[in-house]
């Protein structure tokens, strides 16, 4: 019954992607490449002590990427709804996961994610993402290779989507491939479960 | 592609070896998505002032399609996203030659490269659209006045498809289009057509019947739900200008 369930978001997933329209996933690629190009540079010339190159504002880039990744989440998940409408309540993170995995990740951006590495509490998994159409002819150069984690807009998606159904969770990258690992993974922690919050009407009738 | 360093040399042939191949294609609401924060971070990153000096003018529609130098100079966010837009046309021309004309295994064997003007600009509007959007571009014609300048039309690009910057402010006059722009430069260029090119309005007769009209009239009405606003900003206009030399050399060579 877990490979049908599979398999459904999965098929789910790919027709939905074949009845978008569609462009190309280099330009895709290209446009994120030349755009974190330039968020390297800008916040280098910004701050007057280190230079562009040196890496050190790859923390900082980081964050951008990632406060960037939540905005267009929190706008992706209504997308995500108004495309497949089918899709009904999960009933655990398991079935989170997948939906994400299989179906969320083919809809958008044509690849798929395996799901893995589930913690003992069912309180965390992990994407592993074996191509990366965002990091498509990218080299890292040497001063940020072990500090930007170039993808971290999808991370900032994950966080912004789930935080909008109420799901509070930290995402973060644990491999790359761009950083010679052998797939590319990401780790989502689910912190709390927001409750919906009624507030007091100020005007009674 | 950034530059790497030595020990980056099994990376690099990694990189190389997996992407060559013909990628499959995303979605474009994940391009849309992207693009429009990266209009906001543009945007964000903008100073305030440059906006207010530049008011008087960009409220004048008929200054816009005046001269290609006026639309970079009174907006800064159309020349920032035209400014990203020359590095991955330039990346692009590579990629797509190494495509079209090569294969994978011949190693561009029997690739040949545009070379003559003309025969560039209707790659760029046929193979290179297609590739890229999924549709060759609506038109390519050579200017009356001028012999160097030509014009590439498109409907709707989709830098402008989801990217709705505000009738009414002063930002709304800005064509996003201008990424398409600089990517339609960095091409050029990087096949020594030295050019300028420019994304410019067409259609301007907005508010009201007359641009309601005319959208209804090139079919993309159907389309967009937001009637006049949207109808006016669909079509839009890439005026290429070559350089003196190029066309100097153009005419030398026939």
């Amino acid at each position: 019954m877990a490979s049908k369930g599979q398999s459904l978001h999965a098929k789910a997933g790919e027709n939905i992607f074949a009845k978008n329209p569609k462009v190309s996933a280099e330009l895709l690629a290209l446009t994120y490449g030349a755009f974190v190009h330039r968020l390297i540079k800008d916040d280098g010339a910004t701050t007057s002590s280190a230079s562009a190159g040196s890496g050190e504002n790859a923390e900082e880039v980081n964050a951008i990427l990632d406060k960037m990744g939540y905005n267009i989440g929190c706008r992706m998940v209504d997308e995500f709804f108004a495309k497949a409408p089918q899709q009904g309540l999960c009933r655990d993170l398991n079935d989170t996961a997948k939906v994400i995995g299989e179906q969320a990740f083919k809809m958008f951006l044509g690849v798929t994610a395996e799901v893995a590495s589930f913690d003992s509490e069912n309180k965390a998994f992990s994407l592993i993402l074996r191509e990366n159409p965002l990091a498509d002819f990218v080299i890292l150069p040497a001063a940020y290779a072990n500090k930007l984690w170039y993808s971290n807009l999808l991370c900032g998606v994950i966080r912004g989507a789930l935080e909008m159904l109420n799901m509070k969770v930290a995402c973060y990258f644990r491999k790359d491939i761009l950083r010679g690992h052998d797939c590319t993974e990401m780790r989502v922690e689910l912190k709390e479960i927001i409750k919906d919050k009624y507030e007091e009407d100020d005007d009674e009738k | 592609m950034k530059k790497g360093s030595a020990m980056n040399a099994t990376l690099a042939d990694f990189a190389f070896e997996r992407t060559l191949k013909p990628r499959q294609e995303v979605s474009l609401s994940s391009f849309s998505f992207l693009f429009s924060e990266i209009v906001q971070q543009l945007m964000k990153s903008e100073k305030a002032a440059s906006y207010h000096a530049h008011s008087g003018a960009l409220t004048d529609p008929m200054l816009q399609s005046a001269g290609s130098g006026t639309c970079h100079l009174n907006n800064d966010l159309e020349h920032q996203l035209y400014q990203l837009g020359i590095p991955i046309g330039e990346k692009l021309l590579e990629l797509l030659f190494y495509r079209e004309k090569g294969g994978q295994g011949g190693a561009c064997s029997s690739g040949k490269r545009e070379t003559k003007l003309v025969s560039m600009l209707h790659l760029i509007n046929g193979s290179v659209f297609k590739a890229l959007f999924g549709r060759p571009a609506d038109g390519l014609e050579q200017s009356i006045e001028d012999e160097d300048e030509y014009r590439i039309l498109d409907r709707s690009p989709i830098t402008n498809k989801f990217a709705n910057l505000g009738k009414n402010s002063q930002l709304g006059q800005t064509n996003c289009a201008a990424f398409i722009a600089g990517l339609i430069e960095g091409m050029l260029c990087s096949a020594k057509l030295y050019a300028k090119v420019t994304a410019h309005l067409y259609g301007d007769e907005e508010a009201g019947a007359g641009g309601d009209a005319q959208a209804t009239a090139e079919g993309e009405g159907a389309e967009t739900p937001a009637g006049a606003g949207a109808g006016a900003t669909s079509t839009t206009i890439y005026v290429i200008k070559f350089a003196k030399e190029v066309a100097v050399r153009e005419r030398a060579g026939q």
